[in-house]
Parts: C-alpha cells; sequence; structure tokens
C-alpha cells in the first residue's frame, strides 16, 4: 500500500493556547445538543430556550476574544487514527480568516437564538429545536476549523443532517417533509464529488491536510499535463460539492424549498452556516482552482445569479424572494471566487451575512404577527387557512411595525448596494475584480460583467417589490376577509427579543463597521486585513456610481410599478410557470438523468418479467404435465388395477359360491372336481 | 429271523415314539386321580416328555455314527435323518403349541383339561410314525391317529359352533379317509402289495396302464390332501376354522401339515421324473393358490382368512413337491421350517386381538396398533413373512419355492408349471391385500371400539417375540440352515 500511496511528511504539532480556547468553543455547542437532546422536556421550556443562548452568548464572546488575540495561523495537528504504517491525521487551523468566520458564525446563531426564544415560544417540537440549532453551528464551527479535508467532510454531512432536520422540523407537514428530503438528496448527490475529491487527493497526494497540499500544489508541477489534471479537478470536485451546499446552478432548487422550515432557522441556514459552508470552503482551497475551473465557476455564478434574481422577481412567497436573493448573492460571491478575487467573495459572504440574516428576521417579525393574527382568530372560534407568507394579503405594515420596517429598510438598502450601506462596498468589489478580469480575458468575459451589473438592477427592482408590498399600501387580507379587520387593529411592533438581534444586525449593515469610507472599501480596516489571498483591484470610480444609478433606477421603475397594485393579475402565465418550474431544471433532470435510468430499471425489469414468464411457462408445462400423468395415473394405473381386483374378486365369490356350509355340497364338489382333475390329467397325458 | 426278535430290534428306533405314549398314559393317569383341574401337571408331563424326546432325536440326529437308513417292523417305518430332522421339527412345533395354550387365558378350558394333552401326544404320535411310513398301511393307520383326536380336538370346547365344526371336520375327513381306502385297495390289487418304496413295488406300479395309474395315485394321495387342505379337499377349511378355538386349530394347522408334506416330499422323492406325479400335484397346487388366495380377499372375518390363507400357504408349500430334486427339498423343508414359527404367532395375535375386541371381524380391530404397538408391529412382521417380504425368512421361503418350480420348468417345459408359477405370482400379490388388511385396520384406521382394553399379558409379548425371532434370524442367515439341509436331504 506504501508503494501506491505516495507519502508526504506530514508533521505532527501540538495545539497552543489559541487552539486550545478554539477546540472549546467548538465543543460547548456540541455539550448543549447532547444535554438539551436527552434530557428533552424534562426542562422547563424558558430553561433550554435561555440555557442555549445563553451558551451561544459565551461562545460568541469568547471567539470575538479569540479574533483578538489570533495573529498569524494556529496549527495544531494529530493522529487521528492507524491503518498499520498508514496513519490518518486530524488537525485544526486557526487563523484571522477561521476566527473572523467564526465570529459571524455565532454572532448570527446568537442573534437567531435570542430571536427564537420569543419567535419558537409555545411552537410544537420546541424540545428539539435548540438541540438541532446546536449542531448545526458545531457542525458550521467544525468546518470552520478544520483543517483536513476528511474531517471537514464529516462536518460537512453533519450541517447536511442537521439542515435535513431543521427544514423537516415541523415534519407533518407534507411540504416540509418533502422540502427536507430535497435539500438532503440534492446536498448527497453533490457530497459525493467531495468524496471524489478525498480519494483524488489520497491518491495524489496521500493526505488530506489542506495546509500540507497547499505547500505541495504550490512546489510541484502540475502532475498530469493538460486541462484534466490532477490539482485541477480536485478542484473542480471540491467546486462541485459546494455547487451542492451553497446553492449554484443546477442544484440551487433546493434552497427556496427549504423555507419550509421556521423562519429563524432560514436566517440562520442563508447568513451564516449552511450556504456560506460551500464559499467558505472553496476560498480556503482556492489553490486547487487553476486554469478553465476558475472559468467555470464564474459562469456558473454568473448564470445562477440572474436565473435566481429573475425568479426572485416574479415570487409572491415572503421567504422566496429572499432565498432567491440569496441564491443570486451566492452567484455573486461565485463570480468572485471564480475570477480570483478571494477577499471580495469574503467580504460579500460577511456583509450579506448580516443584512440578509436581518431580512429574514424583519420578514419573520411580519409573518409572525401574522400567525399571532391567525392564532387570535383561531381563540375565538374561527379557523380559516392562511397563506402567512403570501405577500400579497401584506401591506400597510409600515405605520404598525415601525422598527421592524426600518431595520427592513436598512438591510434592503445594504442588500440592492446603495451607497452607505455594507453591501455597496462588498458589490462594489465583486464588480471591480470582475471588470479587472474582463480587461485582462476575452471578450466573453464582457458578458459576466454585464450580466452582473444587470442582475444589481434586478436584485433593486424585485426588493423594491417586496418592501412595497409588505409594508406601503393598505392591508390587502381585509379585501378578502374583514374579519381580520379587529385582529389587524391590534398588531403592534414585536417583542424586545426579537427587536434587538433586528437592530444589531441592521448596525451591522451600515458602512462604518467595515470601511471609514462610505464608498470604497478597499481602503477600509477589512481589506486590508487581507483574510483569504491579500490580492487588491483597482478602483473604478464610475463602477459604484453605475450600479448606484442602476439601483436606484430599478427601484424607482419597481416602485412605480407596484405602488398601487391593488388587483394582482397574472399577465405572463407562461413565464410564472417557467418561474415557478425553476426553470425546468427538475424537469431535465428527470429527463436527462431519472427516466434513462427509470428506462434502464424498467428494461431490466421486463427481462425479468420475461424470465419470469418463462419459468412460469415451464411451470405450467409440468403442471399440464402432471395432470396428464394424474389422468393416466387414475384410469390406466388405477384402473388395471381395480380391473385386476374386480377379477380376483369375481374368481374368490366363484369358488366361494359351491361351499355354503353343507357337507353334502363339500362332497359333490370334492367328488366332481376330483373326478375332472384326474379325468383330464388321464386325457392330457 | 424270528419275529419276536425283529420288533425286539426295531423297538430301539420306536424310543421317541414309546416315550410320548408313556406321557400320554401318565397324562392319562394324573387325569384319573387328579382332584382338581388348575395346576400344570399335564402340561409339565407333556413338555418334559417333548423336551426328552427332542433331546433324543436331535442327538440321534447329529451323532453321525448312529444314522443308519434302515427299516424296521417289517418294512412298515423307516429311520434316516429326514425323518429324525422332521420329528425335531414337529417337536419344536409342538412345544410352541403347548405353550401357546399355556400362555393364553382364553384357553381356559384347553389348558385345565388332561384330555387335550392326551389328544395332542395322539396327534403327535400319529405324525410320527406318518413321517416315517414306507408302507400304505402305516400311512393309513398314521393318518387315522392323526385324525380321530383331531375330530375331538375341534369339538372341545362342547358348544354349538364347535361340535358342528367338529362333525363337519369328521365327515369331511371320513369321505376322505374313504376315498384313500379305496384307492388304496386299489393298488394292492393292481400291484399285490403296500411297500410304496420297495423296488418290487415301483416296478410292479411301473407296469399299470396309465389311466388306471393316476385314477389310483390321485386316490391313495386324496387323504394328505385333505389334510393338507389342498384343492379340491379343501371345504372343510373355513368352516372348522371359525368353529374351533385358536389353541386347537394352531395344532390343526402345524403338525398334520408338517408331517403330511414331509411324507408327501418322500413321495416325490419316490417319483421323482415321472413326470406325470408332478402335473398332477401341479393342477392340485395350481387349484389350490388360486382358490386359497383369491378367496380370502374377500373374506371379512380373520378366521375365515386364515383358513383361505392356510389353503394357500399349503399350495406354496406344495410348489416345492413338483420338483422333487434336492433343492426342491431343501426349499420345502425351509419353508416348514418359517411356516412352523410365524403361523402359531399369526394366530396367538389374532387371538390376542380377537378377546381384547370381542369380535372376530376385522372391522373391530381399527385402530389397535397405538393401543398395543409392539403386539401389532410383530404382527406386521409375521404377515411379511406369509406374504414373503424382508425382512422375515418368509421372502427367502418363497424365493427357494419359487426358484425349485421355475428350474423344474426349465427341464420339462410343461404349460401347466408355467400356468402354476403365474398363478403362484398372482396369489403371491393377491395375498399383500388379505395378509394387509389386518395391519391397515391396525394402523389406519381410528380407533372405535368401546370396550376397554385392560389385557396386558408380558407373557404373551414375550411368546411371541421368542417365537418370531427365528424367522428373523432366518433372515440374515438363510445360507445356514439350508447348508444344513443340503447335508440332511442327500439321505432321502
Amino acid at each position: 500500500m506504501n508503494g501506491l500511496i505516495p507519502h508526504i511528511d506530514v508533521p505532527l504539532i501540538s495545539a497552543d493556547d489559541i487552539s486550545v480556547l478554539a477546540l472549546t468553543i467548538f465543543f460547548m455547542p456540541i455539550i448543549t445538543f447532547v444535554l438539551l437532546f436527552f434530557t428533552g422536556k424534562h426542562i422547563l421550556a424558558p430553561i433550554r430556550s435561555w440555557l442555549a443562548t445563553g451558551v451561544m452568548a459565551v461562545m460568541f464572546v469568547l471567539s470575538l476574544y479569540l479574533h483578538i488575540h489570533t495573529e498569524g495561523e494556529h496549527i495544531s495537528r494529530w493522529i487521528w487514527f492507524e491503518i498499520g504504517s498508514l496513519k490518518f491525521t486530524a488537525s485544526m487551523l486557526v487563523n484571522n480568516y477561521s476566527t473572523t468566520m467564526m465570529v459571524i458564525a455565532t454572532f448570527v446563531s446568537l442573534m437567531v437564538h435570542l430571536y427564537s426564544v420569543e419567535y419558537m415560544r409555545e411552537r410544537r417540537n420546541h424540545s428539539k429545536y435548540f438541540p438541532y440549532l446546536a449542531l448545526f453551528v458545531s457542525s458550521m464551527l467544525g468546518i470552520i476549523l478544520s483543517d483536513n479535508l476528511m474531517i471537514t467532510f464529516i462536518f460537512w454531512e453533519l450541517v447536511g443532517l442537521a439542515s435535513f432536520l431543521l427544514i423537516g422540523f415541523w415534519y407533518e407537514k407534507d411540504s416540509s417533509a418533502a422540502a427536507a428530503k430535497k435539500a438532503f438528496l440534492f446536498n448527497k448527490f453533490a457530497d459525493l464529488a467531495f468524496v471524489i475529491a478525498i480519494m483524488m487527493l489520497f491518491a495524489n497526494y496521500g493526505t488530506a491536510e489542506i495546509s500540507v497540499l497547499k505547500e505541495q500544489v504550490s512546489i510541484t508541477p502540475l502532475l498530469n499535463a493538460g486541462i484534466f489534471g490532477m490539482p485541477i479537478l480536485i478542484g473542480f470536485m471540491i467546486w462541485f460539492a459546494t455547487v451542492g451546499k451553497s446553492a449554484q446552478f443546477p442544484l440551487y432548487v433546493w434552497l427556496p424549498d427549504a423555507m419550509a422550515g421556521p423562519t429563524p432557522v432560514s436566517a440562520l441556514l442563508h447568513a451564516a452556516t449552511m450556504v456560506a459552508a460551500g464559499v467558505f470552503l472553496l476560498l480556503k482551497t482556492s489553490f486547487f482552482l487553476g486554469d478553465w475551473v476558475g472559468n467555470l465557476i464564474t459562469i456558473i455564478g454568473c448564470i445562477t445569479a440572474v436565473l435566481a434574481a429573475l425568479q426572485a422577481m416574479r415570487t409572491f412567497d415572503a421567504k422566496k424572494v429572499l432565498a432567491f436573493s440569496t441564491v443570486s448573492q451566492l452567484g455573486y460571491m461565485m463570480m468572485a471566487v471564480g475570477v480570483g478575487a478571494n477577499d471580495a467573495a469574503f467580504f460579500h459572504l460577511a456583509t450579506h451575512a448580516f443584512f440578509k440574516a436581518c431580512l429574514f428576521l424583519s420578514v419573520g417579525a411580519v409573518i409572525h404577527s401574522m400567525h399571532h393574527m391567525q392564532s387570535h382568530q383561531f381563540d375565538h372560534g374561527q379557523y380559516k387557512d392562511l397563506d402567512t407568507l403570501d405577500m400579497r394579503l401584506m401591506g400597510g405594515f409600515r405605520k404598525k411595525m415601525p422598527l421592524t420596517f426600518v431595520t427592513y429598510l436598512i438591510s434592503y438598502a445594504a442588500l440592492i448596494g446603495l451607497p452607505f450601506f455594507s453591501g455597496f462596498l462588498s458589490k462594489d468589489a465583486i464588480l471591480g475584480a470582475l471588470y479587472d478580469w474582463a480587461t485582462v480575458s476575452n471578450t466573453w468575459t464582457w458578458f459576466v460583467v454585464a450580466a452582473a451589473f444587470s442582475t444589481v438592477a434586478i436584485t433593486a427592482f424585485y426588493m423594491t417589490r417586496q418592501l412595497i408590498f409588505i409594508f406601503f399600501g393598505e392591508f390587502r387580507l381585509l379585501k378578502t376577509d374583514m374579519s381580520y379587520k379587529q385582529y389587524f387593529d391590534h398588531i403592534t411592533e414585536s417583542k424586545w427579543l426579537i427587536n434587538i438581534p433586528l437592530i444589531a444586525l441592521a448596525t451591522l449593515s451600515i458602512w462604518f463597521f467595515f470601511s471609514i469610507n462610505p464608498l470604497h472599501a478597499q481602503t477600509g480596516w477589512w481589506m486590508k486585513q487581507s483574510f483569504v489571498s491579500g490580492e487588491h483591484h483597482v478602483f473604478h470610480f464610475f463602477i459604484p456610481i453605475l450600479a448606484s444609478v442602476l439601483s436606484i433606477g430599478a427601484a424607482v421603475i419597481a416602485a412605480n410599478r407596484y405602488k398601487n397594485v391593488t388587483v394582482f393579475v397574472d399577465r405572463y402565465v407562461g413565464l410564472t410557470k417557467m418561474f415557478a418550474q425553476n426553470f425546468y431544471i427538475e424537469k431535465s433532470m428527470d429527463v436527462l438523468l431519472i427516466r434513462p435510468v427509470m428506462l434502464v430499471a424498467e428494461l431490466c425489469g421486463s427481462t425479468d418479467r420475461w424470465i419470469n414468464h418463462l419459468i412460469h411457462g415451464k411451470a405450467y408445462f409440468i403442471l399440464v404435465l402432471a395432470q396428464c400423468a394424474d389422468v393416466f395415473d387414475r384410469w390406466i394405473i388405477d384402473g388395471s388395477v381395480h380391473l385386476v381386483s374386480a377379477i380376483i374378486n369375481g374368481i374368490g365369490s366363484f369358488f366361494r359360491s359351491y361351499l355354503k356350509g353343507n357337507v353334502q355340497q363339500y362332497f359333490y364338489f370334492t367328488f366332481i372336481a376330483f373326478a375332472l382333475i384326474l379325468v383330464w390329467l388321464a386325457w392330457y397325458l | 429271523m424270528n419275529i419276536l426278535d425283529h420288533i425286539q430290534e426295531s423297538l430301539q428306533y420306536l424310543a421317541p415314539e414309546g416315550m410320548l405314549v408313556l406321557a400320554l398314559l401318565a397324562v392319562l393317569f394324573a387325569d384319573m386321580f387328579q382332584a382338581t383341574r388348575k395346576n400344570a401337571v399335564f402340561a409339565t408331563l407333556t413338555i418334559g416328555c417333548l423336551l426328552s424326546v427332542g433331546v433324543y432325536v436331535g442327538y440321534e440326529l447329529f451323532d453321525r455314527n448312529s444314522i443308519p437308513n434302515v427299516e424296521f417292523m417289517s418294512n412298515m417305518l423307516v429311520q434316516n435323518p429326514v425323518i429324525l430332522f422332521s420329528k425335531l421339527l414337529l417337536i419344536i412345533s409342538g412345544i410352541i403349541e403347548i405353550v401357546f395354550i399355556q400362555v393364553y387365558h382364553y384357553s381356559q378350558y384347553l389348558r385345565e383339561r388332561g384330555e387335550t394333552y392326551m389328544l395332542f401326544l395322539a396327534i403327535l404320535l400319529g405324525c410320527f410314525f406318518l413321517v416315517a411310513s414306507v408302507n400304505l398301511f402305516m400311512v393309513f393307520l398314521s393318518l387315522e391317529l392323526i385324525s380321530v383326536p383331531s375330530y375331538m380336538l375341534v369339538a372341545s370346547r362342547l358348544d354349538k359352533k364347535s361340535t358342528e365344526a367338529g362333525m363337519k371336520y369328521l365327515l369331511y375327513g371320513a369321505f376322505a379317509t374313504g376315498v384313500m381306502l379305496f384307492g388304496i385297495s386299489l393298488i394292492y390289487g393292481l400291484t399285490a402289495g403296500l411297500d410304496l418304496f420297495s423296488e418290487r413295488w415301483i416296478l410292479a406300479f411301473a407296469a399299470i396302464p396309465v389311466f388306471s395309474k393316476w385314477i389310483v395315485l390321485g386316490l391313495v394321495l386324496a387323504a394328505l390332501f385333505f389334510k393338507t387342505s389342498l384343492f379340491p379337499f379343501h371345504p372343510w377349511t373355513p368352516d372348522t376354522y371359525e368353529g374351533s378355538s385358536w389353541g386347537v386349530l394352531n395344532i390343526l394347522s402345524t403338525l398334520p401339515k408338517i408331517a403330511a408334506f414331509i411324507f408327501l416330499m418322500r413321495i416325490s422323492a419316490l417319483f421323482e421324473g415321472m413326470q406325470s406325479y408332478s402335473i398332477l400335484i401341479a393342477v392340485i397346487v395350481g387349484f389350490s393358490l388360486l382358490v386359497g388366495n383369491f378367496s380370502a380377499l374377500v373374506q371379512q372375518n380373520v378366521r375365515r382368512l386364515m383358513a383361505y390363507s392356510s389353503i394357500a400357504q399349503g399350495g406354496f408349500i406344495g410348489m416345492a413337491l413338483l420338483g422333487g430334486g434336492d433343492l426342491s427339498q431343501q426349499s420345502l423343508i425351509f419353508y416348514l421350517v418359517t411356516y412352523l414359527f410365524s403361523v402359531p404367532v399369526a394366530l396367538f395375535i389374532l387371538d390376542y386381538f380377537e378377546h381384547i375386541s370381542k369380535g372376530d371381524a376385522v372391522n373391530n380391530f381399527k385402530g389397535f396398533g397405538k393401543k398395543e404397538p409392539i403386539m401389532s408391529i410383530i404382527f406386521v412382521l409375521v404377515m411379511a413373512t406369509l406374504i414373503g417380504l424382508p425382512p422375515t425368512a418368509g421372502f427367502f421361503a418363497k424365493i427357494f419355492v419359487f426358484t425349485s418350480v421355475w428350474q423344474y420348468y426349465e427341464t420339462i417345459q410343461s404349460p401347466i408349471l408355467l400356468g402354476v408359477i403365474c398363478v403362484a405370482v398372482a396369489g403371491t400379490v393377491a395375498s399383500v391385500f388379505y395378509y394387509m388388511k389386518v395391519p391397515y385396520f391396525l394402523f389406519f384406521k381410528e380407533f372405535e371400539n368401546t370396550v376397554i382394553l385392560t389385557s396386558k399379558h408380558k407373557s404373551s409379548l414375550v411368546f411371541v417375540s421368542l417365537t418370531m425371532l427365528p424367522v428373523v434370524v432366518l433372515f440374515f442367515c438363510p445360507d445356514r440352515l439350508m447348508d444344513l439341509l443340503k447335508v440332511i436331504v442327500a439321505y432321502i
């Protein structure tokens, strides 16, 4: 085996204080998970909620402490297990990059926890909610800290499991269960690529240690010449794994469906944990991405961004609009990764985490009040099926929930990239990087840039649409059912447990947290940290102006268009249908993958049936033969036996008939018989 | 030579018969002065006598130096190893019968009477004389010595059925004896002598016309056919069997038959090569097989069934008379050995079942197989012997008989012999049906009898097991007996 597997000396490094602290943070949610999962309903719900939230707060503080005190890289590596002479190592890397991600993840998680304390109160299955959240966070921390791809894979799968459990949290709803299944299967399909990548790594390098591989890849040239050389192919495989997790075309269709889970979970999923994991991993292993893979990533990211944004334009589900917007923003990040602007990608990941979480939680607050309305009505003896996510039934929440409106507005501005907000900075970084990339590449790359810019406009359009639908105009539900009037009147601002996360996240969506200069992030402290690669693009003055103009223009168009809409008439049925079907991605998967497989299965099945028919035919033949044999037995063999016995009985009766117990008759019989015998014999002889 | 000296000289060969007569007189004496009948004096006397006769005969037989082939008593009787062996067989059979009567509780009237033992001893004496006879007059006397006590034994239960059976037996026996006497008188007229085995008589007999020859021979053999219940002198058998008790039946179906067949065997040896004689026997035997086997098939009463089966068995034994050579004689004696052990067992178990089920119809035996498993299994074995199935000596007995007949058929190519073989094969097949009828009812029908089965006699089990043992043992080493018989039959 040693001959087959290339041996690279992997030094073992013992953990220092920083690493131990990171490990401690990592293990805290695991303890929470075990404790809450197995005690379950024996602990009172408030204690449960506050315990999990408290642990998360401690984790956030420790992460912050860790981030401040981390300088350079802190690698610790130890033997995981041995098979013969083969040593499998596990390792942990703590550097600026990972601690920053940890801070983002723990902060968003903390916010979501706080929000959940109120939002999930008195909801069904409450006892399982916080353990699952803890599992989710700990798995994410595992991905962040691990420096070994095999360990990463384990947590990668655990994230998949936790997301499955949380998406299907209300599993008694069919849509929930189906969405969870869909998310799980799409992710598993992509994860196959991860497994293949790990196998390739072991075959070529004999290790999955990222930092060791990083050196090896930079030292050695391409192992196999050509465009399918080894590091390139490995990069492709890792990227494909993230296509599932980070929801890229064509596997992004699970993400909108995943809205079936609780709203805080959606916030966590979209902001800091699940989808971020893919981008985070890709950035960490970006040294594999060479040659054509980068272009592929960019193109796919561009397609994803445009398609998802288009779908968001025609969706009426409040959460799905945000989900499509997440997919679209992930496309941006991937484009940045593809062109090598790793820092820009990570920057956008960070800013996006805050404002997207804020958006989700704001919309969640609105949905929460809609729920309250429904349950109030239920308390008054009525129950009406109400789609609490449908934006067509909302409106006018600006006056009812002004704080929520403000936080939504801030994060909205950040998302569409208005100046003085975080999204402006990160988007500018990505667009600048794309522009730089296009100037040095072929002409087709300008299409990508154009698509990226148009997506900016589309984003502004659909977000404005949502803003107007939810917060402006009148409460449209009353037009269909006036019975909600009394309940709508009672709607007020949410509880402070919901408001605090909203305010915190909205604050972090404003420019000054990332850069003093509100228009240019390159001079800001974030980009100077050079978390990933440290590459910077040249500042182009026209890019932020163009982007802002596009955003504001699209927003104005959308505002004019939807300002006074009260009746919803679908004038583009075909378009709606196409969007609702996710551009027929699932259909085409069905046609391209599932149908052929099912066809082969059907062929096998029919072959089997033919074989069965043959066997049955043989059995029938034998049965018929047996019937024939039976008839033969009954009539010929049994018949002959019966014939013989009948003859014998006849003979017996014949002889007995002479013997009726009369001695004289005996004499006659004997005399005549004996005489006949003797005479016959005499004649015969 | 002085006649007295001759008689005195001859008496040394008559020691067994003398001992039987003494025992007979002792039983008669004891019976006269015995106050109570509930004792075992008669049985003890009889068995003691039989044992000592057996020891004497056995000593004579195996003491090679003392085996002369001599005629004595004015050429009336003869002494040779075949006759000694036959007497040995008769004694064994006699012991089995006496034990049969002792073991079985329901034959109390037989067991406790001195007459039973006297009559039995008389029959045995007659059998002794019959096997040793060389003169037709002696044959006649010994047959009568067998017959007259037999009539009395059959009627000894003194009820209506038994008296009727005895009466029929007597009438029919008298008829047969008359026919025989007629034949003997004709023979005396034709050959001027009754000394069958002398060269002079054979020459004289050969000189008479063929037609007369077979008429007289047939008439003379009639009484022997009667004793062996061969066709057409069989009609008495079912009636007599039905009317008499099993203990008597046992005596009637073994002792006289063995004696008569031994004598017939000697006659066959005398006429060996004379085709006419064997054709006569073949016809008689063929019809016996036909009548016995096929009549037995339709019987529902076990006594009548056994009666017809004994006719059929007589037919099978008679087949061994046809050839007349060594193999025929060996197989005849082999068959007799098997027969004398198996018939008492069959009758005993039937008796047993009949009494616990209070009826002699086959239907009454339903489901006994589960109540009396060992008895039933031994019964199946006995039936297998009588059919001729492994693992019993009956299998080899039948094989030897068939082989001897086939050999003879290959010599003379007579269609009548072929017919006999065919009838015998068909009879064997048919015998499976009626012999297995009782076991079928024992094992394959549910128990229906309301009578509570109380009788469980260990002595009965011991008796049937011990009696059955030689039959099973002979299956595994038939060659031992055949080798012994080969030595013995050379003296005929």
